[in-house]
């Protein structure tokens, strides 16, 4: 059985900074972190390692060089081979021209199933998951809590929605974006971190893959960002400071007021 | 360029019902309407409705907005399936060539919007918390604004050279209003579905109905991190003040309380009358959640809290002291 697994590495957004004057963010200082939901992914597909004999874990990243270190990283939790996506012209892609060129290298290597983190923390999408399984043209279960049962031919899985679950099984191949508020990363194995550094970690430039430029990168995509800016809100309220008795006072005035 | 006009919306059916989000998007699109017509560019306001069995449901459609209801009647969009509901959009999107097309950021409509910009290859913006047209001239250009990284910045999306202009808008940011637009007959339409289904849809599991619907709840009682310690209290005065308990992103990584009660960017938005915040910072990650609640009372030990500068009443104080106290005051 063949996985392919879609991380990205992203900014820590709960440390991030604004620049309140020119609505941007301010970079310098804040860390990089594996994307929670794809951390979730890469459970699910060692889940299915652990039940299926032969299962190859192939993880692709789209990102700087810098996200080398994280592939690394993943090493140690016993994924097979990582491929970096990284080229000066895959920059500025939305989701539409990022979800091409990762069906672009997609194309490259056999696979059963794609798993996918439900979105990224710094830009909340949810759509690249869905969109690569649409360039790839294969099914799709968004949402996923829970890996049910795994066969050689077919995954059955819980989706999770507002107010209740399914239980829903496809055929391979298909793709699945997982949560990680229901799976959590087991711990890496020492021996495997031991010997991450010497693994080998696949580069692929636009010349490999053979994107097509119009749709690759800023010029590939659909949508432009018009501006960025960061909300403002003015003091309006009245303050009280250290008497307990009168805040507690004013909140059953308040209560009062509004149930009368 | 091709002829592309009007706004339509696509209508989710939740449990034998029509979601709120999907109502919340019809009457949204009659401001966009509006503001279309200040340009002299008119546009109609049409319903996609996709369901089983749904020809009742249309009267709801014209009362919060639709001008026009489509409806795709067959037992294959009886659920929200990916493969036959994106076939479908795909379909009105080719036959009509839509100048905007709206759907509710749902797990629903998240799971198929991205599927059908992908496929009729127009840009997609998600999960908008803010829609108006480009007020420059000759522009009809809807002008998307959608917070990222965590609420910390906000972006405002154009998609300026494909069709339709597509978006994800967030539920419960916009009120469903009641237009009572006439009722004219609905126009039905045949989709070719493909016979197999993909993913086979095995069982329905109901959660647990602990959970309530925070989202309809009138008096909120909100805890962030610190309370973790002061769970008992928290849930009681939520009882004696008839207060629905959530929590900040903070509180439900304690695991104190489950993640359905969450607040924010990454939970739920709510809007009650009353929304008191104990202990909570007011991160834009929460914050981006529960601004528009009419009253906000914050309660925290810390005087430059952040959440103090939305607050209608600010409390410098110990949350859990403050709580002690209210029922001697009720």
């Amino acid at each position: 059985m063949n996985i392919i697994v879609l991380v990205k590495q992203v900014p820590n957004t709960t440390n991030m900074k604004v620049d309140p004057l020119h609505g941007t963010l301010i970079r310098s200082g804040v860390d990089t972190i594996i994307n929670p939901d794809d951390l979730a992914s890469i459970e699910l597909a060692l889940q299915v390692k652990d039940n299926i004999q032969d299962t190859h874990i192939r993880v692709i990243t789209m990102g700087p060089a810098q996200a080398k270190n994280m592939l690394v990283d993943l090493y140690g939790y016993g994924v097979d081979d990582c491929v970096l996506l990284s080229d000066s012209a895959f920059a500025g892609a939305d989701t539409w021209a990022t979800s091409y060129t990762l069906a672009k290298a997609i194309e490259r290597y056999p696979y059963d199933l794609i798993i996918a983190g439900r979105q990224a923390i710094d830009g909340d999408t949810a759509q690249v998951g869905p969109q690569v399984a649409q360039h790839c043209n294969i099914p799709q279960i968004t949402y996923v809590s829970k890996l049910q049962e795994i066969t050689k031919q077919n995954i059955t899985v819980v989706k999770s929605y507002e107010d209740y679950d399914e239980l829903l099984s496809c055929n391979f191949p298909c793709l699945i974006t997982a949560l990680s508020d229901k799976t959590t990363l087991r711990d890496a194995s020492f021996t495997m971190v031991w010997h991450a550094d010497k693994k080998n970690i696949t580069t692929l430039t636009n010349k490999e893959i053979q994107g097509d430029p119009h749709n690759i990168g800023l010029k590939g995509s659909l949508t432009q960002v018009k501006k960025t800016f960061v909300k403002t809100v003015e003091k309006k309220g009245q303050m009280i400071s250290n008497d307990v008795d009168l805040a507690a006072k004013k909140i059953a005035q308040i209560l009062k007021d509004a149930t009368h | 360029m091709r002829q592309v006009k009007d706004i339509y919306v696509y209508i989710e059916m939740r449990n034998q019902t029509i979601s709120q989000g999907s109502l919340q998007l019809l009457s949204l699109s009659q401001q966009l309407k509006k503001q279309y017509a200040h340009k002299n560019i008119q546009q109609q306001v049409i319903a996609v409705l996709c369901g089983y069995k749904v020809e009742s449901f249309t009267s709801q459609c014209f009362y919060y907005g639709a001008d026009r209801v489509i409806v795709i009647d067959n037992q294959k969009v009886q659920y929200p399936t990916t493969q036959h509901i994106t076939k479908a959009l795909v379909q009105i999107i080719e036959t009509y060539t839509p100048e905007c097309f709206l759907i509710s950021a749902s797990v629903v409509g998240r799971d198929i919007a991205p599927r059908v910009a992908a496929t009729v290859r127009t840009g997609l913006t998600a999960d908008a918390t803010h829609l108006e047209v480009d007020p420059s001239d000759h522009s009809t250009l809807l002008l998307m604004t959608r917070p990222a990284f965590s609420g910390n910045l906000y972006g405002t999306i154009i998609c300026p050279n494909t069709f339709p202009q597509m978006s994800s808008i967030r539920e419960d940011v916009f009120e469903k209003i009641a237009y009572n637009n006439p009722e004219v007959p609905p126009t039905y339409v045949s989709v070719s579905f493909d016979s197999h289904d993909d993913v086979t849809v095995i069982q329905k599991i109901d959660k647990k109905k602990n959970t309530v619907d925070l989202t309809k709840a009138n008096i909120i009682l909100a805890g962030g991190r610190s309370m973790a310690n002061h769970m008992d209290l928290l849930q009681d005065s939520a009882k004696q003040l008839s207060a629905t308990l959530a929590a900040s992103r903070g509180l439900v990584e304690t695991q104190k309380v489950s993640k359905d009660i969450q607040v924010g960017q990454t939970g739920k938005t709510v809007r009650p009358s009353i929304y008191i915040a104990c202990g909570i910072s007011g991160a834009v990650q929460h914050t981006a959640g529960m601004e528009n609640s009419q009253t906000i009372i914050a309660i925290n030990n810390d005087p430059n809290a952040s959440i103090f500068s939305i607050a209608t009443l600010g409390v410098v104080a110990d949350a859990q002291e403050v709580l002690k106290r209210i029922p001697t005051y009720l």
